[in-house]
This record gives structure tokens, C-alpha cells and sequence, in this order.
């Protein structure tokens, strides 16, 4: 009990301060009493500090939406790991590494070059049908004989991962389209340009994500002691696959949306958090989305201070910290899982 | 009074192989049914079809009256526990959570299924290994806990699949003794076993199955006839009186 404190505290006191750090730092610095002002002041509190109105424009305008966006995105990538991860019983489950967020943003990609970007919903859309798509494609190839084997997911996904990611960088070059964004932003990741209106959509379907997960997760406990023994304690074993994988396409299609492919946030906050919590989905849920929420704004303060005044690609900061975490897991999985044969 | 199981001329084939042949047989409250025979038999095909993995392709299946196909995993589940040959768990539960987990169908509050739970790891010997990882037991302690889910669970019908094959004697006995108490109050068990004497000490009824057929069934000492052993088990077997109390002893004869 005292570790499960103290991991709710630290959660809690991590988002604190990297929301007020993501607003302070970058290119142009601002003290935290006058970000904290400026807030204050939004509030209809006056608390006595002087700020100019370009602090007001930096940190209202242009970094709170995009720390709120780097939250959001966070908590659904965090998530959406921990989903993929019980419904496939396979800890190496993650939105980039099974292609399902490449999946996305081929969505993204084809419906703004399609219908335009002017509406703000054609790429969320376009992302969670794509990602939709790429998992049930995973499930088809990599299930065999009711099963999903640990390495044939993995592999099925790469494959996945490599195709979306070149019909993207295509798509990227071939329609000349400024609303369309360039294939780095896609496959690399970034929050730069983030508003309240993108803040708005892609927190609404995130929320409503991340909201059938609690209901799920007594259940998603069961399906990880088997699939036989969860249906014979009476789980509806398609019926709760179903709604897993189309929360999951929920979370990746609105996260990549938003921000292009941010590798590596499902497999670190979940991993973190069950350290403490074990892997009872019980309190995983809103663990996993506070890790995840943390994990990506701190990447983005690095991407956007690392090398002032240029940025970083958001998700070669997040693989950086990322790709030795799965390197390791799949060491302990074979370990565990036996040779892949 | 309704069977809790009532499993009438039921066959199930894969390819052109038989696995179960026409196959009759009822568990009614309070009674523990065995169902033994060679490997091959059959034995495993029966309980799957019982526990809604596999579904027959002639015959009918009731679990406490109801056809099986009609039943939702929900109400199934609260009419039958089913206690597999093996259970591997590869994220890091606790053994009590474990055993909690066969209180889902119950849809009781949590303090009930703490108890609940508690109360049935006392009674399987296991409460010391509450606060265990399940993965890393020995096979015999993992059967122990999911003895405990599938008990913890309350359907009055209860299917077990060869449940002793990795404990040791005291533990075998413990087991055997559990499922009679559980009988005593009103449920009834279907469990395969391999120990014809385990089944012959502790069972109501056996059933002997051989190439997807019953080839008998009925109180230990109708089934336990020494030429038809022979037969089915392809192995000489004599039966006698067990010298310590009543009952049969099978042991092997050299051929």
C-alpha cells in the first residue's frame, strides 16, 4: 500500500512539473512565477506579477496546447500498449512495433490528401480507420489456429510497420498538398504547430478510448490467465477482443493524427507502472495513462530544447529510451517464452 | 430433480475419427463420476465438449437443464467450473489473484470474494502461497490454486480434468477428499483420473471409456471387472479385495 502511494504521488507530482517545465523552457524562456501568472490570469486571477504579452502568446497560444496535446497523446499511446498487450497476451505489444500506428498514418495520410485538412477531422478519422485496418490485417496473418504466437505478432508487425511506412513517405511526396505535412512529420513524430482546436478532437476521442478500458478490465485480467479459462469463467472472449482492439484503433488513429508515429510509449508506461502495480488491469488503466502522459512530455521537452532553436523529431527522442526497453523484453520474453522455433 | 449434467448421444469427429462416439452420461447432485480409460479414449474430447470448447456435432448437452448452445458464457459459467489439465500464466499474478479470478461469474462485491477466496485457499492448502507469483510454483502448487479458482467459483457442476496428475500422495488425497465435501453439499464433480484406485476409492460412479466409447458405467464395483480392464488398457490387470477396508485394489500382472 505504501508503494502504491507513493507511485500515485509521483505520477501526480511528474505531470505538475513537466507541465509547468514544457511551459517555462525552449527557445524563449520564461520564469515559472510568470507562467504561473499568465495562467492565473486566464483564470480571472490577477496575481500581482508582470508578464508581457508575448509571455502571455508563447505560453497560452502556442505551449499549453501543445504540452495538453503531448499529454493526450501520451495517455493514449500508454494505453493503447497496455490494451494490445493483454488482448494479444504478448508483452512485446505496441502501437509502432505492430505496425498498427503506421496503419494510421497511411489513414491519415490518404484521407487528408483526399478530403483536405481544413475540417481538422479528416486525418483522426482517416487514423483510427486506419489503424482499425492494420489490426484486423495483424489478426488475420498472425492468428493461427486460435492462437497468436509471440513472435509471428512481432514479426507480422514489422512487415506491417515497413509497408505503411513507405506507402506513407509516398503518398508524402507524390500529392502536393501543404496541408498534408511532410513523410518526417508522419514517421518521426513532432507536436510542433499543436492548437486548442487539434487539442479538442484529438482529446475527445481519446477520452471516449481510454473510457471503455475500466469496464474491460476485470475481464482483460482473465483473458490473461488463457483464453480457455477466461471463457469458461464466462467471458465473452470475441466480444471483449473486439471492443479492446477498437479502443485501441480509438487511441492510435487520434495519437497519430496529432503528432505522426511516436514510437515506444506503449511499451515504457505500462512496463513502468506494472513494475509496481502488477498486472492487474484494475488500477493499470490510469496508470498507464499518467506513465504515458509523462514519458511523452518529457520527450518533447527534450526534442524542443535539445538543439535550440531547431527541434528533434519527437519520436527519435521517445525510441531513444524506448528501443533498449524492447531490446531487453524480448530477451526476457524468449527467455521465458522458450525459442521462438 | 434436474441433472446437473445430462450428456445424451453426443459424438464428435475430427477428420473421419471419431473422438467421441455416441456418448450417454448424467452427474446429478452430491455425486462425484470418474471417467477413466486409456490415453486416446476420449476422456479430454468429453470434458472440452462439456466446457463449451469444443461444440458436438450430434447429440445434446444440458448443463442444469439448459442446452449448452443456448447458454451465454455467463450463465454457463455459473452452472459449471472447469478446472483444465494445465493453466500457464506468463505475467507475474499473484496466487490470490488467481483465485479471485474465479469469482468473476459471481458478480459478488469484493469483500465477499476476498473471503470467499481466503476460505477455499485454507481448504486447498495453499493460503501460504497467497502472496506468490503464480509463474514460478511448482506444477503441483499450480494445480492446487486453480483447484482453489475452479472451487472459489460455487457452480454446482464441477469438470476436472486429470486435477491430481502433478501433486503428490498427501495432496492427491487432500483433493479427492475436497471434491467429496464439495459434493456432500449439493454439487456434483466430473473428473478424469489415470489412478484406477484413486477412482475406485472416491468415486460415486465410474465411467470407462475406450476409442470415444463408454464401454461401461456405474458404482466402482460394476466397472472394475478384471477381463474388461484387460481389454481396454491392452495391459493384463487383476482386481481384488482392498486388504485394509472395503472396496477394490487393480494392480498390473505381468504379461
Amino acid at each position: 500500500m505504501q508503494r502504491l502511494r507513493w507511485l500515485w504521488v509521483s505520477l501526480g507530482v511528474g505531470l505538475l512539473a513537466l507541465l509547468v517545465a514544457n511551459l517555462a523552457m525552449g527557445a524563449f524562456s520564461i520564469s515559472p512565477t510568470r507562467v504561473v501568472a499568465v495562467l492565473a490570469d486566464h483564470a480571472g486571477v490577477d496575481l500581482g506579477v508582470d508578464f508581457t504579452t508575448s509571455d502571455d502568446a508563447v505560453v497560452w497560444s502556442i505551449r499549453l496546447p501543445r504540452v495538453l496535446l503531448a499529454a493526450v497523446i501520451g495517455a493514449g499511446l500508454g494505453v493503447a500498449g497496455m490494451t494490445l498487450q493483454a488482448a494479444f497476451r504478448n508483452p512485446l505489444g505496441e502501437t509502432q512495433i505492430l505496425g498498427i500506428s503506421g496503419g494510421a498514418a497511411t489513414g491519415a495520410v490518404i484521407a487528408v490528401a483526399s478530403i483536405g485538412a481544413a475540417s481538422g477531422a479528416a486525418a483522426p478519422m482517416g487514423g483510427v480507420i486506419g489503424a482499425a485496418l492494420a489490426l484486423w490485417l495483424l489478426v488475420v496473418v498472425a492468428r493461427y489456429r486460435g492462437r497468436t504466437e509471440v513472435a509471428t505478432l512481432v514479426l507480422a508487425g514489422v512487415a506491417l510497420a515497413a509497408v505503411t511506412a513507405a506507402v506513407v513517405g509516398l503518398v508524402a511526396v507524390v500529392v502536393d498538398n501543404d496541408e498534408l505535412r511532410s513523410a518526417p512529420f508522419w514517421l518521426l513524430g513532432a507536436l510542433s504547430g499543436a492548437t486548442w482546436r487539434e487539442l479538442a478532437i484529438t482529446s475527445g476521442i481519446v477520452g471516449v478510448g481510454v473510457a471503455v478500458l475500466p469496464f474491460l478490465a476485470a475481464r482483460l485480467d482473465l483473458l490473461l490467465l488463457g483464453e480457455r479459462e477466461a471463457a469458461h469463467l464466462g467471458v465473452d472472449v470475441k466480444q471483449v477482443r473486439l471492443l479492446a482492439l477498437g479502443a485501441t484503433s480509438l487511441l492510435t488513429g487520434a495519437a497519430v493524427a496529432a503528432a505522426g508515429i511516436v514510437g515506444f510509449v506503449g511499451l515504457v508506461a505500462p512496463h513502468a507502472v506494472r513494475a509496481v502495480l502488477g498486472p492487474a488491469h484494475r488500477r493499470l488503466v490510469l496508470a498507464s495513462a499518467a506513465a504515458g502522459a509523462i514519458f511523452v512530455m518529457a520527450a518533447d521537452l527534450v526534442a524542443r530544447t535539445v538543439a535550440t532553436p531547431t527541434e528533434a523529431p519527437l519520436g527519435v527522442i521517445t525510441a531513444i529510451v524506448g528501443g533498449p526497453l524492447f531490446l531487453w523484453l524480448l530477451r526476457r520474453t524468449r527467455a521465458e517464452y522458450g525459442e521462438w522455433g | 430433480m434436474t441433472a446437473l449434467l445430462d450428456v445424451v448421444g453426443v459424438s464428435y469427429r475430427v477428420g473421419s475419427r471419431n473422438l467421441v462416439d455416441d456418448l450417454t452420461l448424467g452427474v446429478d447432485p452430491g455425486e462425484i463420476v470418474a471417467l477413466v480409460g486409456p490415453n486416446g479414449a476420449g476422456k479430454t474430447t468429453t470434458v472440452r465438449l462439456v466446457s463449451g470448447e469444443a461444440t458436438a456435432h450430434s447429440g445434446s448437452i444440458r448443463l442444469g437443464g439448459g442446452e449448452i448452445g443456448s447458454l451465454n458464457a455467463l450463465e454457463a459459467a455459473r452452472r459449471r467450473a472447469v478446472l483444465p489439465q494445465q493453466t500457464t500464466v506468463r505475467f507475474p499474478f499473484r496466487s490470490f489473484e488467481v483465485v479471485t479470478m474465479g469469482r468473476f461469474p459471481l458478480e459478488t462485491d469484493r469483500e465477499t470474494d476476498v473471503a470467499a477466496s481466503k476460505a477455499i485457499m485454507e481448504r486447498t492448502d495453499t493460503i501460504h502461497l497467497a502472496d506468490s507469483f503464480y509463474p514460478v510454483l511448482s506444477g503441483g502448487e499450480q494445480a492446487r490454486v486453480n483447484l482453489a479458482r475452479v472451487l472459489v467459483q460455487e457452480a454446482p457442476l464441477i469438470v476436472l480434468d486429470e486435477p491430481v496428475s502433478a501433486m503428490d500422495v498427501r495432496h492427491e488425497l487432500l483433493t479427492m477428499r475436497l471434491l467429496r465435501q464439495t459434493a456432500a453439499d449439493g454439487a456434483g464433480c466430473l473428473v478424469v483420473l489415470h489412478d484406477l484406485n484413486l477412482a475406485a476409492r472416491h468415486a460415486d460412479r465410474m465411467a470407462l471409456m475406450q476409442e470415444g466409447r463408454l464401454v461401461s458405467v456405474g458404482s466402482p464395483e460394476e466397472v472394475l471387472d478384471a477381463e474388461v480392464l484387460s481389454t481396454v488398457y491392452q495391459q493384463p490387470l487383476s482386481v481384488h479385495p482392498h486388504p485394509e477396508r472395503d472396496g477394490l485394489l487393480v494392480l498390473p500382472r505381468d504379461s
